[in-house]
């Protein structure tokens, strides 16, 4: 069994890779005018950043929200794309300002943040496990699963956006020091940072004693 | 320190997703082809200001009897830090969204600094007595430089809408100190004064303002 077969992220992730010189084309095309291509950059765009949004909001109603929110962001600023120019890391730009101005409202509202519902299966929940694994196994993946959403959803925004860009999203270092506007030994510390804080949190999960789970 | 080092952190969202909705219909936006032109018109209408504004105030009566040099620096410092104020707002990394902000912060202080420098150090005319006569001629001055660059800053960030997606703030504080340079360079040929004062606080003053200005109105430029 190859690795793909084995891990299914892995081979989305590189059925996604294969599509970035894809995204790049349409993205240009829909730059220059070009309005058949929108189809193209809609459907490559699309899942990424909901993705995306959803682990940095936490909330797949807020991710679904953002996603269209930035979409429609990449539309006007369609004109603003510079040629030769990475679609993927331009749109994620845009889903930070967006996801950043909502968290500017939220603030001013009095809103907080809210941690995702552990059983809301557009979150995915699971961790990879399934109720195929044993119901122990099972049940134990979902806990760890909330225990980390929750996690991430504590760190600073900072730290987790890095995080998350380059642990889930599989950028390097210097792509997401471009679109989080940082120099890469800041991107780096953030991402470090915010991957001590939930390795202690799984290390804490892993040492409590068993009856206690 | 590569992603490979965060492996052991599972994804806790796992791989589901609900399938895109169909892609909504949103009003036309301007390609590429119109936002190159709407710049063009806002550099041409920048330009067209600056020279009715010098043209309208009238050079001012030493200009040819200035050593050329004298004029150069004079000239030549504002349109330095200009020139380091747009490379601030408009330079971009190897995938072309933007650059650290820590990189273009410096670029920026760097051309106001070599601004401040050349002021200081370069000046073709000492400052009268710090008087009541200096605080006049330095605040009618600002007033002015104030007015040479309000219409290209106001033309620049219209003609930037929605176009940094990175470091918005920074590159729209950029571009508007980069307007207010050029306007202190087009004081230089209207104003005779050029003492170290005077100059820096009087042409150069009008940067931060700028800057400022361009802070504000980030949301404007932000994609």
């Amino acid at each position: 069994m190859n690795d793909h077969a084995r891990n299914p992220s892995l081979a989305s992730g590189a059925a996604e890779s294969a599509a970035v010189p894809e995204l790049d084309r349409a993205m240009d095309r829909y730059a220059d005018g070009d309005d058949g291509a929108f189809s193209s950059v809609y459907a490559l765009l699309y899942p990424r950043l909901r993705r995306f949004l959803l682990r940095l909001s936490g909330d797949a109603t807020q991710a679904d929200d953002l996603t269209q929110e930035t979409l429609l962001r990449v539309h006007r600023a369609r004109g603003s794309f510079l040629r030769g120019a990475s679609a993927l890391s331009w749109a994620f730009a845009i889903a930070r300002n967006a996801y950043r101005d909502q968290l500017r409202s939220r603030a001013r509202k009095g809103q907080h943040q809210p941690l995702i519902d552990p059983d809301d299966e557009g979150a995915g929940g699971g961790a990879h496990a399934s109720p195929d694994a044993g119901a122990d196994q099972w049940v134990m993946a979902r806990e760890t699963a909330a225990l980390l959403r929750d996690a991430i959803a504590a760190l600073p925004v900072a730290q987790r956006e890095a995080f998350l860009l380059l642990r889930f999203e599989g950028m390097s270092v210097a792509e997401a020091a471009e679109v989080l506007g940082a120099t890469e030994a800041a991107v780096k510390l953030r991402a470090f940072r915010a991957y001590e804080t939930l390795r202690s949190v799984l290390a804490e999960r892993a040492a409590e004693p068993r009856a206690e789970r | 320190m590569t992603s490979q080092r965060f492996d052991d952190i599972p994804d806790p969202f796992g791989e589901l997703a609900p399938a895109p909705p169909p892609p909504p219909a949103w009003p036309a936006a301007p390609a590429r082809a119109s936002v190159m032109r709407r710049r063009a018109l806002a550099i041409a209408g920048i330009l067209a200001y600056e020279v009715g504004f010098v043209a309208f105030v009238g050079l001012r009566p030493d200009l040819a009897a200035l050593p050329v040099g004298a004029l150069a620096i004079a000239v030549g410092g504002p349109l330095i830090a200009g020139i380091l104020a747009l490379r601030a707002a408009l330079a971009v990394g190897p995938r072309r969204v933007g650059q650290a902000s820590i990189t273009a912060f410096a670029t920026l202080m760097f051309g106001v600094g070599v601004f401040a420098g050349l002021s200081l150090f370069a000046a073709h005319g000492p400052d009268p007595e710090p008087s009541h006569a200096l605080w006049t001629s330095v605040l009618g001055c600002s007033i002015k430089t104030t007015l040479l660059a309000s219409v290209p800053v106001a033309l620049s960030v219209v003609a930037y809408r929605r176009a940094f997606a990175a470091n918005a703030p920074l590159r729209t504080a950029a571009l508007a100190a980069a307007c207010a340079a050029l306007a202190a360079a087009c004081m230089a040929v209207i104003c005779p004064a050029g003492g170290p004062i005077h100059v820096a606080l009087g042409h150069g003053s009008t940067l931060v303002v700028a800057a400022i200005v361009g802070l504000v109105l980030r949301r404007v430029t932000r994609a």
